[in-house]
């Protein structure tokens, strides 16, 4: 589906590639538990094959979809190609992409386990992450070296940004009114649910409000600018489109 | 059959009618015997008034049916003085479309009732603004009244031009879902929700919505009228020795042809040797040949630089196809 053309750049002469090809607007994790590429514009979705059955859990990147199904991690490229899988506990997942994009951090809720996983190296437990708080909602690496987590503690729903090597606590801060499910991306926007809306929490503290159709299941982060909402068995999974402050419902997979 | 009937009774009866009137409340209608009561529009409030000189009884009051009801009507035996009345409402409850019947008995008196039980006239709605490609939009079936029982339907979405998976219904995701209409709504539901949203796609045609609910059915009909190519998201990256610009767009006419880009630097000067152009027919063509995503794509070009790229601030594209050029620009980024 690629083709190239040719052109010159301004004063130096020299050739540009171009393609022509599938835009990707990230992957879908449908409701029924499959996982699936996502392509669209404007309004418009597409969704591919399903690449993975009995998912639990998932999130992309532009580079990396990863995907946590009854025992196991998948670590897919962007093509959902599968790169790399590992045990896994049982339960539901967060993940966060680190800067690069190669890597990413995963926690295990039920375990407790926060992991580096990257293709074709063992994951690594992290050890220093006390500060990040029991119960972990969701998880993202705003820059190299940092994680930022969403979690729940004994004085309510905390944000708190450490140090990935030392567990320094940089900052932290109590999320009042932020109930789960919670999706945190990498450029520090936070969404959450209150009640049959969801809110958008810009890293500049401006919030967004979006009506849904119910009461959200699951959030996700499905690709560099946007966030997914489940809604549950039967309804179509919202996207929340973070730099158009859009929320667009995405097509099941019955066509 | 029905007029021997209502001869039998009104002859029985001749005694009764001189003191018992049947009346609807509302409008004042006086029904006799000889008349049927219409009930097609609903359920009705009656009015039995005893209009002669002496006291008198009622004491029969029912309805042979069981399509009809009697609610609120009186303990009887009543007794009724002369312009002595009292109130009941017949009600409806048909087990499918189609003419229901029974009799009302007063008295000794009867009086043929029916119903012609039919679904109210229904609509489609999509927005109150003409349909583009590239959008969502909602769809919804208004009734011209209550639906006098419930009813299940089926919503088509036909598509006339090229081949477009993203033209398709929200949720269930396909051209076709199922609606049911619950009885005392105008308004049909799709799996609970009163309304259905859907996609436009990325390809002009016509889309034509189907609703079929017995052997009704109604149409509604949106063209998507071909357009300029429209620029989702453009991302102008600088990387050591290039830049890179991606343009995410659809082409609703899938004629895509030529493609010019122009950069400049943080003063608005147009860098280099100004716009660089590039007839892109036949690779879209060969692109578009796929139909599996209808007209949208997405355009990335590298383009080597020697020299320092900070100085490159923003990118404009310019996209043509059959229906005319559309510009966009965006800002480089590291």
């Amino acid at each position: 589906m690629t083709r190239h053309i040719a052109a010159a750049y301004l004063c130096v002469s020299a050739a540009a590639l171009a393609e022509i090809g599938a835009p990707r607007a990230g992957c879908v994790h449908q409701g029924d538990g499959s996982l699936r590429a996502l392509y669209g514009v404007a309004e418009v979705f597409v969704t591919g094959q399903a690449a993975q059955t009995g998912v639990v859990s998932a999130a992309c990147s532009e580079r990396l979809v990863l995907a946590k199904t009854a025992r196991a991690l998948e670590l897919r490229d962007s093509e959902l190609r599968l790169q790399a899988s590992w045990p896994a506990p049982r339960g539901e997942a967060r993940f966060a992409f680190l800067a690069g994009g190669a890597a990413a951090i995963v926690y295990y809720a039920q375990s407790g386990e926060l992991l580096r996983v990257e293709a074709g190296r063992e994951p690594q437990h992290l050890t220093h992450w006390d500060a990040l708080g029991d119960r972990i909602l969701a998880i993202a690496s705003p820059a190299p070296g940092e994680l930022a987590a969403v979690s729940h503690t004994a004085g309510g729903i905390r944000l708190a940004r450490v140090a990935m090597a030392t567990g320094a606590v940089l900052d932290q801060v109590d999320l009042d009114g932020v109930a789960g499910p919670v999706a945190l991306t990498a450029a520090g926007a936070l969404v959450y649910a209150q009640g049959d809306e969801a809110v958008l929490r810009r890293a500049d503290g401006q919030e967004q409000r979006f009506p849904l159709p119910a009461q959200p299941a699951a959030m996700y982060v499905m690709g560099d600018e946007m966030v997914a909402i489940g809604l549950g068995q039967g309804r179509a999974p919202v996207a929340l489109k973070l730099r158009q402050g859009r929320a667009l419902r995405i097509p099941g997979a019955a066509q | 059959m029905i007029a021997r009937g209502l001869a039998i009774a009104a002859v029985a009866c001749s005694c009764a009618l001189a003191q018992l009137q049947l009346t609807e409340a509302q409008t004042g209608a006086v029904y006799t015997p000889d008349t049927t009561i219409d009930l097609s529009a609903g359920e009705a409030t009656l009015r039995i008034t005893n209009v002669g000189s002496a006291n008198m009884k009622l004491e029969r009051l029912e309805i042979l049916s069981a399509y009809f009801g009697i609610a609120g009507g009186p303990v009887l035996p009543l007794p009724l003085a002369p312009k002595a009345s009292v109130e009941f409402r017949i009600t409806l409850t048909p087990a499918a479309l189609g003419t229901s019947s029974g009799w009302l008995t007063i008295n000794q008196d009867y009086y043929f009732v029916f119903a012609d039980v039919t679904m109210p006239a229904f609509r489609i709605e999509a927005g109150s603004q003409a349909l583009a490609s590239g959008q969502q939009a909602n769809l919804t079936i208004r009734f011209a009244g209550k639906a006098p029982l419930q009813g299940n339907g089926l919503l088509r979405m036909d598509f006339t031009g090229k081949g477009d998976p993203a033209i398709a219904f929200l949720g269930p995701g396909g051209r076709s879902v199922p609606f049911t209409i619950e009885k005392g709504e105008d308004i049909a539901r799709f799996s609970g929700e009163t309304s259905i949203g859907f996609q436009t796609g990325t390809t002009a045609g016509t889309i034509i919505f189907t609703a079929t609910l017995g052997e009704e059915a109604e149409q509604a009909v949106f063209q998507l009228a071909p357009s300029v190519i429209s620029m989702d998201q453009i991302r102008g990256t600088r990387a050591a020795g290039e830049l890179r610009v991606a343009v995410s767009a659809f082409d609703n006419t899938r004629t895509a042809s030529k493609v010019k880009f122009k950069f400049f630097d943080s003063a608005g000067r147009a860098l280099g040797s100004g716009e660089m152009a590039a007839d892109v027919t036949a690779q879209f063509r060969q692109y578009f040949e796929h139909p599996e995503l209808g007209g949208m794509f997405v355009l990335r070009a590298t383009f080597p630089v020697t020299g320092d790229t900070s100085q490159v601030d923003s990118v404009e594209v310019e996209l043509a196809n059959s229906a005319g050029a559309s510009r966009a620009s965006a800002k480089m980024t590291e």
